[in-house]
């Protein structure tokens, strides 16, 4: 690096510096604010969205316990038309799904859980709502439509209540071979109760405790 | 200027700026990599660390409520530790799983909700409202921080939701429900018929080779427990008395401080009369008030009678009607003036006029109690025995640290230690996993320790154990015995015993197995087979899987049958506990459905099934989730 003799030469080597790259450190430290800027815009637009369907999700649940059924699904359904990507929105389409088969729309409650299933923002979300499509599906007796939802794979922790499924199926259509190897398979597996699925493997002819 | 500073900058002294400039970036973050002054962990999850004293301060938590749940049902002993830890954990790991995933799922609470939730807790209201100094107060006296305490309220709200959002959700289809109720709410229709093992004793053939062969191979029942004896030291505070040091002068030292809790506080009975001076009230007032209660006096020490005057002018309204009577009367308990003058005051007397800030007082004391000046010679075993307590107490905090020193630096003999603190050793007798301690050493942690595998696989005393309080124990296996069988030849009784019942429930099957194959001819019923052979038989009827009065391994059986697909009677066999062997006909199996129900039963099922397909849907999900996550569990070191 060459050395300055006088201020002089120095200030002018500044000035000289400072008319080739001003622009870009000026469009630098620019960018570099839109940058910050645009950040903390995000995280507030993301807080504002979080904020704001979390708030129509309690509004639903109050709702739903203090069994104001027609408040709940018109709260629901605006969180699901407003924020449908966020998590809420999964819950309340459960929510939604579960208000319509207790008042007998079992239509309506496929659709939802149909929704659910085909939108929500988590593989785990989708299974729940996957496993209880199958369980109105084998409700609603719609076969076809059960047979093509259980060819699909599950996550592992779900592996045995779909084969409680396809076992409860084939026991729908008498057929007890099937039914057996389903619930010996859910056994093995593992599922939250034990002693119901032990009595339908007891039902179609197993033996539970042999195996 | 700017050349004077460069100038400077290539000395020593821009060296030392830079040196000191770069130490704390250097050292920034090291102990992370040292391990400085982190808490020991148990468990990582995502990066966040769950430590063991947040475990150990929930697993505490745990226990309280069990024990507010259970109330005297509780028993300490009733939850393994490690096993509830255990369960402890993890609940925490599914917890910060799905705290984690709310948070990714940008589940958030706005500050209004969070207000709300905070506004609702009783605890920071007062009467009946929200109140912000209870609040802070109240967040201060949890150790925690304003902000902090509402981080945690916002992250269990999310949590709340999310759950909710599963849990809540889940209904039950009405094919579900009547699958269910059906199988659980099954009833059978069977009979039973009981094969008596007893019956068969006689036919058996004892012979010396058989009870021997079958001895040979049912070993296992004759195993004897592993057992020890146990040599220990015992450390108590009280057995510590005898060898604290006593001279006249400590005791009375100890007497002169702790007088109180040798000599009952001094009370008196006494009467008074006051005229009253209204507080604020004017010269006048206060010199009328004296005169009068001058006059008053003048008339007391003139053998006036004290109740008589107190009851026509005393001002106070509390005792005037008593003839101005107060009761017992205790240091601490009146004004500092009055208090003053009625325990100078001998016994008997008129007092002068006291003042205080009612007015004047007249009084008189007209009984002592307690205080007595019992001087210490006449208290002096009392105050020994307690000295001695007191001393013991603090001279086994130190012979416990010297004990627990000792026995680990000679650990392979109790002798040293106990020499260095002249402790006897004991012995225990036989000591099994299940019993045998002696009484005030039966403790689970003397138990503990006892198997461990330092004392038990390596012969080394055991740590100070501490078995209640101020009483400590250290043992050492003394002679072990390991888990052997029991000698033939001095149990032969008892196993030729075992031998005939064994041999009888085995003719008492082959009996059945036998029928079974004659029952499923269908030549004969159960009833017919039954009085054939004189053995009792029982109809209970339609029988739910509850079955009360049904021998257990019989219902089960008769639940697990299948049942004959054209309504016949399908026949059964099952050996019960006690040897004997059932034979059960199956006659009718009827499904459960809401209708067989009673009424108020009803919501209850299903609110029950909800509940039940509910949890296990939650368990799915926590799972899945967690199977995702990056969870590390580390073992949990004692």
């Amino acid at each position: 690096m060459s050395t300055y003799q006088t201020e002089e030469e120095q200030v002018e080597a500044i000035k000289n510096w400072w008319k080739e790259n001003g622009k870009s450190v000026i469009g630098g430290i620019v960018l570099g604010f839109a940058i910050i800027g645009g950040w903390q815009g995000w995280q507030g637009y993301e807080r504002n969205q979080g904020e704001a369907a979390s708030a129509y999700f309690d509004a639903m649940r109050q709702a739903a316990r203090s069994g104001q059924q027609a408040k709940a699904i018109e709260d629901g359904k605006r969180l699901i038309g407003e924020y449908g990507g966020t998590a809420y929105a999964s819950f309340a389409a459960l929510e939604l799904a579960r208000l319509s088969y207790l008042g007998g729309e079992k239509a309506a409650a496929r659709e939802h859980l149909q929704w659910v299933t085909e939108s929500a923002p988590d593989p785990a979300i989708r299974e729940v709502a996957r496993l209880r499509l199958a369980q109105l599906l084998l409700d609603i007796d719609d076969v076809p439509a059960l047979q093509a939802l259980l060819g699909e794979p599950a996550l592992p922790a779900f592996a045995g209540e779909f084969a409680v499924v396809r076992g409860d199926l084939a026991r729908q259509q008498g057929d007890h071979e099937a039914a057996r190897l389903a619930y010996q398979e859910a056994l093995t597996s593992g599922v939250g109760d034990q002693e119901l699925l032990r009595m339908k493997l007891v039902d179609v002819g197993g033996r539970p405790s042999a195996s | 200027m700017l050349q004077a500073i460069r100038e400077k900058a290539q000395g020593w002294i821009a060296w030392a700026i830079v040196i000191l400039i770069s130490v704390p970036f250097a050292l920034w973050g090291i102990q992370e990599y040292l391990g400085v002054g982190a808490e020991p962990e148990v468990a990582v999850v995502e990066g966040d660390a769950i430590t063991e004293r947040m475990l150990d301060q929930r697993t505490r938590q745990v226990r309280e409520r069990m024990r507010a749940t259970l109330g005297d049902a509780y028993r300490a002993d009733l939850f393994e530790e490690s096993e509830l830890k255990q369960q402890t954990l993890d609940a925490m790991v599914e917890e910060m799983v799905l705290v984690n995933q709310a948070q990714a799922w940008n589940m958030r609470t706005s500050d209004a909700q969070a207000r709300g939730f905070i506004a609702s807790i009783p605890a920071f209201q007062r009467e009946g409202r929200f109140d912000q100094q209870v609040y802070e107060g109240s967040v201060r006296n949890l150790g925690q921080s304003r902000s902090g305490f509402e981080q945690s309220v916002r992250q269990d709200m999310a949590l709340d939701q999310l759950r909710s959002g599963i849990r809540e959700t889940t209904f039950v289809t009405e094919t579900n429900l009547r699958t269910r109720i059906g199988l659980t709410d099954q009833k059978r229709t069977f009979a039973y018929a009981r094969i008596p093992a007893a019956a068969y004793r006689d036919g058996v053939a004892v012979t010396a080779d058989a009870v021997r062969s079958f001895f040979d191979s049912n070993l296992d029942r004759y195993r004897t427990p592993e057992r020890m004896k146990l040599s220990y030291l015992l450390l108590d505070a009280t057995g510590l008395g005898g060898l604290v040091e006593v001279n006249e002068e400590t005791l009375r030292q100890y007497f002169d401080d702790h007088r109180a809790e040798f000599v009952a506080r001094e009370e008196r009975a006494m009467r008074h009369i006051l005229i009253a001076v209204a507080p604020g009230g004017g010269a006048d007032e206060i010199n009328s008030a004296r005169q009068k209660a001058e006059a008053l006096l003048e008339q007391l020490r003139a053998d006036g009678d004290f109740a008589e005057l107190a009851r026509d002018n005393s001002d106070d309204p509390g005792s005037a009607a008593n003839g101005g009577d107060l009761g017992w009367v205790e240091l601490g308990m009146m004004v500092p003036a009055f208090e003053d003058a009625a325990f100078a005051l001998p016994l008997g007397e008129i007092s002068d006029l006291v003042r205080t800030d009612f007015g004047f007082h007249i009084l008189q004391v007209t009984d002592v109690r307690g205080g007595s000046d019992a001087g210490f010679s006449e208290l002096r075993d009392q105050v020994e025995s307690a000295y001695r307590k007191f001393e013991a107490e603090n001279l086994y905090f130190d012979y416990a640290e010297r004990l627990a020193e000792s026995a680990y630096e000679n650990a392979d003999s109790l002798m040293p230690a106990a020499e260095a603190l002249d402790l006897q050793i004991q012995t225990t007798g036989w000591v099994t996993r299940d019993a045998g301690l002696p009484e005030g050493l039966d403790s689970p942690r003397v138990l503990n320790a006892a198997f461990s595998d330092d004392v038990l696989q390596a012969g080394n005393n055991s740590d100070l154990i501490e078995i209640g309080p101020q009483r400590a124990v250290v043992i050492r296996v003394a002679e072990y015995e390991p888990t052997g069988v029991l000698r033939f030849d001095e149990n032969r009784a008892a196993i030729e015993q075992d031998f005939v019942s064994f041999e009888a429930s085995k003719a008492a099957e082959k009996t059945g197995q036998q029928m079974l194959s004659l029952l499923s001819t269908g030549d004969k019923t159960l009833q017919q087979v039954a009085s054939d052979h004189a053995w009792q038989i029982e109809s209970p009827g339609a029988v739910g899987r509850a079955g009360a009065g049904v021998p257990a391994e019989v219902l089960a059986e008769a639940f697990a049958m299948q049942p004959a697909r054209d309504g016949g009677a399908v026949h059964g066999g099952v050996a019960s506990g006690q040897g004997d062997f059932y034979l059960i006909a199956l006659t009718a199996t009827e499904l459960g459905s809401m209708d067989t129900l009673a009424d108020a039963e009803r919501p209850l099922v299903s609110e029950q099934a909800a509940g039940q397909v509910a949890g296990a849907q939650m368990r799915y999900f926590t799972q899945s989730l967690r199977n995702r996550s990056d969870v590390e569990i580390k073992p949990v070191g004692d």
